[in-house]
């Protein structure tokens, strides 16, 4: 229970960030990044909790749509997949993170997507930075 | 204690899940709870808004005073609630809907300027595009002599599509000349001009007199 309140710590600092850097006209996915990597270091009820509490934070109308269903899905579909690879856990990290920014991107905006990469890029920098400072201390204190 | 914790997740779950369907509402407040730097609008901002108004108001007289139509009168004051969180699209949440009458492609206005169009409307709000969403496109016209231009939104909305050689000037203003939104409205100031890149038109890039990000009550159009 000590991990999960870590956990939702971690992720009510990544979205405030998130807004923080929106007001200002930067656009990072922090949260998004931090629920892929959570899925390598909660059980699955401790992931969809947090999961439900970003999509309670972030969702700004009162419908579903795709990037949120993106948004709650893709973390969940990495937890269940987590074991295929059996590689180190920051290298899987990195590459659940990259797919996932590929997939809502692709999804939600593919052509602004191929025609300026810029934003998607930093976005995926700043979520491939975020994702691993949240991996390491969480997955060495599930070691110890 | 493995099956109270689990019992808890459970709980937990469930409660989480009722808010998200069914009272999102709470979802917005804590988000602007955590969103403490959404400043409301400076005096600055306000002045310059109007100034854009006095502008447009100018170059309307000027350009159409014979064929101008009456001012719409009736507008709907709404709070926004919620902003999209990402860069896919700019919309904004106003607790307006239904329930007030208000319909789906009517203007938006933050201070007499035009900040977007209503997208979708729910029982007691409605989904507004923003000029800043980069799908918004409108009939404008630019500066006194009424130059007929595309306006295309995004981050950095543009003026395209006006006549080659037309006299625009940074500090011409750009209203809008749509059907279905009220004639004349102003959406933003000329801060540059340059020629399209097929070299057959002109461009103007746009400055605008408020921060999307600041505005926290809209008026939108009945």
């Amino acid at each position: 229970m000590l991990k999960l309140s870590a956990g939702l710590l971690i992720l009510l600092i990544a979205l405030a960030l998130q807004f923080w850097f929106a007001s200002s006209g930067i656009y990072l996915n922090l949260a998004f990044a931090t629920l892929i990597s959570f899925a390598f270091v909660f059980d699955i009820w401790e992931l969809i909790v947090l999961v439900l509490i970003a999509v309670f934070t972030i969702n700004w109308q009162p419908a579903a749509s795709p990037e949120i269903l993106i948004l709650a899905l893709f973390p969940v579909a990495v937890h269940l997949s987590r074991n295929i690879l059996h590689w180190q856990p920051w290298i899987e990290n990195i590459l659940a993170v990259t797919l996932g920014f590929l997939v809502i991107y692709f999804v939600m905006d593919g052509r602004s997507f191929l025609n300026g990469p810029y934003a998607f890029l930093t976005d995926l920098g700043a979520g491939l930075i975020f994702g691993s400072l949240v991996l390491f201390p969480l997955y060495h204190w599930e070691r110890t | 204690m493995r099956k109270r914790n689990g019992s808890f997740l459970v709980v937990c779950i469930a409660v989480l899940a009722a808010i998200v369907f069914f009272e999102p509402s709470y979802g917005w407040k804590f988000r602007a709870f955590l969103d403490r730097s959404a400043a409301s609008p400076s005096d600055g901002q306000n002045l310059a808004a109007q100034n854009q108004v006095l502008m447009a108001e100018l170059a309307k007289l000027q350009s159409v005073a014979a064929q101008m139509p009456d001012a719409p009168s009736g507008y709907i004051r709404a709070m926004v609630y919620s902003r999209y969180p990402m860069n896919f699209k700019n919309e904004i949440l106003a607790d307006a809907g239904e329930n007030v009458g208000v319909f789906v492609g009517k203007a938006v206005t933050f201070q007499g300027v035009l900040v977007g169009s209503v997208e979708k409307i729910f029982k007691d709000s409605s989904l507004i595009q923003t000029v800043f969403d980069g799908t918004f496109k409108v009939p404008v016209r630019v500066g006194n002599a009424g130059y007929d231009a595309l306006f295309t939104g995004g981050s950095y909305p543009k003026a395209v599509s006006i006549r080659k050689n037309a006299p625009v000037h940074v500090g011409d203003i750009v209203y809008a000349a749509a059907p279905g939104l009220p004639y004349g409205l102003p959406i933003a100031v000329v801060s540059a001009t340059s020629t399209s890149p097929d070299d057959l038109f002109e461009e103007a890039e746009l400055s605008f007199a408020y921060d999307i990000n600041g505005i926290q009550t809209v008026l939108i159009a009945k």
